[in-house]
């Protein structure tokens, strides 16, 4: 028992450290006083950091990967929690269908997705630049939120559904005040997870975007073709500390209390 | 007066139609149990009754109104659920307030209802605690006082005891009765033990594949059971297949039986071919002395097989000539396995059932 625990915590470790090793070989070359990128770095500076600020397409595109994160995952939202409510309460034809077309978000290349998208939001509709990447993006998150929500509602009695409604709550209101705050950890996670899927997005932006409008991701690309300076590793270094404060944010404010809730009415 | 009146009801699930035909008057204040297997169609009445499931076919009246096309939330009905369905977001004062705020109560009165009730199933100390902090019976409590705190035209319980362990299930099955009577709201109750359900009803609906086979009080139930799968229920475990001789002489493969005139039930109007039963307890044991004095009539001769101890008495499982029988006899004589004995069955123990 002691020897394959022992074996285990060995394995667990190389399992972090390979995924953590290249972030910090990334965190340590951003501070790189050379003008390319080396390990171990030579010399200690801080210039990468301000030059992120000095290319202002990085200040651009980082508003609009925001900008797009949060519209299109609000809208995935105002579509998805119905379509997963649903197709998790009601039994209909073609349920299966619908529901196999929203849980396989794996299923196509998300290369040929974001070329399908780029004939038919801007050759077929001629769509603007950042409204095509609003929709693109929408459609590609909706999968993840109808996945995250319906497995949220998996564990949701209905009986308490009916028993609002018997004792007098319209349906809308029984959805909105008792269904709603049921499954809201789960509501969260989907953003989550489709907020970070949206802003990290490179095969569908990339067909997506055109003059004037690129996302984050996009830019960071193209800057690396063009210079090798750590001006990259600076600002992946402060996308890694935003996303850390995010999520802290998050298990701060409203995960330990959902946390708390849930595993109390899971006892019952 | 008829308060609630089912007519002609149809309803199912797709394809499968659980009601067909279904008739149902329940007067008001009466508490009415629905008694049935599991797939019976007592909780697809139930859901009828509430407006969960809308009939195919048929009415449902309530005090001579049809409440068919109303929607669930616009009649005054309470509900109590099998998994309690208590709203875990909600304390147990918002649980029990929901309805009131639905019906736009204002605050002094909500919190006075509330308070009462909670007072009334013994919960008033509870009243900012979750329902996932409570223990199973105490949910139970909530379930009730928040389906009573509207003031139920109607009370509808669907297997409310069946998630708690014996001991609490006597305990609530007493408190539902006391405060139904207290509030005298009119309720049906859904369940599947024989016991709970003839100790709280004043009626019991006995249901089968979605038929009614008896409605009744329980005493009636209990004595006069109408047909041999309501005798099942309420205790009689031997049955045998007899034919008709006279008015109340059956043949039983040879020997006859004499049942009493009223044990006769209607059920077996103009058949030939009919079920005699008797519950174990109350087959009479016959000493060698006695056999010989008495008539040879009501009786047949076995071997036990076997003996079970049930606390106060022994049940036994008889060999007779025909089939095999079960008797309960006192503890205080034990007799062995293997021994030959002579059964008695009175007259007014049997009955004559379709």
């Amino acid at each position: 028992m002691q020897k394959s625990s022992k074996a285990l915590t060995a394995f667990a470790l190389l399992v972090y450290l390979f995924i953590l090793v290249p972030m910090l070989i990334i965190t340590i070359s951003a501070f790189n006083a050379e003008t390319y990128i080396t390990f171990p770095p030579i010399g200690l500076s801080l210039r990468w950091f301000a030059n992120i600020f000095s290319v202002t397409m990085f200040i651009r595109t980082f508003k609009i990967s925001m900008q797009i994160a949060v519209l299109s995952t609000t809208l995935a939202l105002v579509v998805g929690i119905p379509a997963a409510y649903v197709l998790s309460r009601y039994r209909f034809k073609g349920r299966s269908i619908l529901e196999s077309y929203f849980l396989s978000p794996v299923l196509i290349p998300q290369i040929v997705f974001g070329f399908s998208l780029f004939n038919f939001l801007i050759i077929a509709l001629d769509l603007p630049v950042f409204i095509s990447l609003f929709l693109g993006h929408t459609v590609f998150i909706l999968p993840y939120i109808v996945r995250v929500i319906s497995s949220s509602l998996a564990n949701f009695n209905y009986e308490i559904e009916e028993a609002a409604i018997s004792l007098g709550a319209s349906r809308a209101y029984t959805f909105f005040r008792v269904v709603l705050p049921n499954i809201s950890s789960g509501v969260i996670a989907a953003f989550v997870l489709a907020f970070i899927n949206s802003f990290n997005n490179v095969p569908i932006s990339v067909f997506l975007t055109g003059p004037g409008v690129s996302t984050l991701p996009i830019q960071m690309m193209s800057y690396v073709e063009y210079f090798f300076d750590p001006t990259i590793a600076a600002l992946s270094v402060v996308l890694m500390v935003l996303t850390v404060i995010i999520m802290f944010v998050i298990e701060r404010t409203l995960g330990i209390a959902y946390f708390t809730r849930n595993a109390k009415s899971g006892g019952q | 007066m008829v308060l609630l009146k089912l007519e002609n009801i149809q309803a199912g699930y797709d394809d499968n139609i659980v009601l067909d035909n279904f008739n149902l008057e329940v007067q008001e204040g009466e508490l009415v149990s629905f008694l049935g297997p599991s797939g019976c169609g007592k909780t697809t009445t139930l859901r009828v009754i509430a407006g969960f499931v809308t009939p195919d076919k048929g009415k449902v009246y309530f005090s001579g109104q049809d409440y068919t096309p109303l929607s669930v939330h616009k009649k005054n009905f309470g509900f109590v659920f099998q998994s309690y369905a208590l709203f875990p977001h909600l304390s147990v004062y918002d649980n029990v307030a929901f309805g009131l705020k639905m019906r736009n109560v204002n605050r002094p009165e909500k919190d006075k209802r509330v308070k009462d009730i909670l007072e009334m199933v013994g919960l008033e100390r509870l009243i900012d605690r979750y329902p996932g902090e409570l223990s199973g019976g105490q949910q139970q409590r909530v379930a009730l006082a928040r389906a009573l705190v509207i003031k139920p035209d109607l009370l509808l319980l669907d297997e409310p005891l069946s998630n708690l362990d014996a001991k609490l299930r006597l305990q609530m099955r007493r408190e539902i009765k006391s405060l139904q009577s207290k509030l005298g709201v009119t309720t049906v109750y859904v369940t599947h033990d024989q016991e709970e359900c003839f100790s709280i009803s004043d009626r019991v609906v006995i249901m089968r594949d979605g038929k009614i086979e008896q409605y009744d009080s329980p005493e009636k139930i209990y004595d006069n059971p109408g047909t041999s799968f309501v005798a099942e229920f309420v205790g009689f475990k031997n049955f045998f297949d007899c034919t008709f001789n006279q008015d109340n002489l059956v043949d039983l493969g040879g020997v006859k039986f004499e049942i009493a005139t009223e044990r006769i039930m209607p059920s077996t109007r103009g058949e030939k071919e009919i079920t005699c039963g008797i519950r174990p307890g109350d087959i009479e044991l016959i000493s060698k002395k006695e056999a010989d004095k008495t008539s040879k009539m009501n009786r047949m001769s076995g071997e036990i097989m076997l003996s079970t101890y049930l606390g106060d008495e022994y049940e036994y499982v008889v060999a007779g000539e025909k089939q095999e029988i079960i008797i309960n006899c006192p503890s205080d004589t034990k007799i062995k396995q293997g021994e030959k004995v002579e059964l008695y069955f009175p007259p007014d123990k049997l009955i004559g059932v379709k």
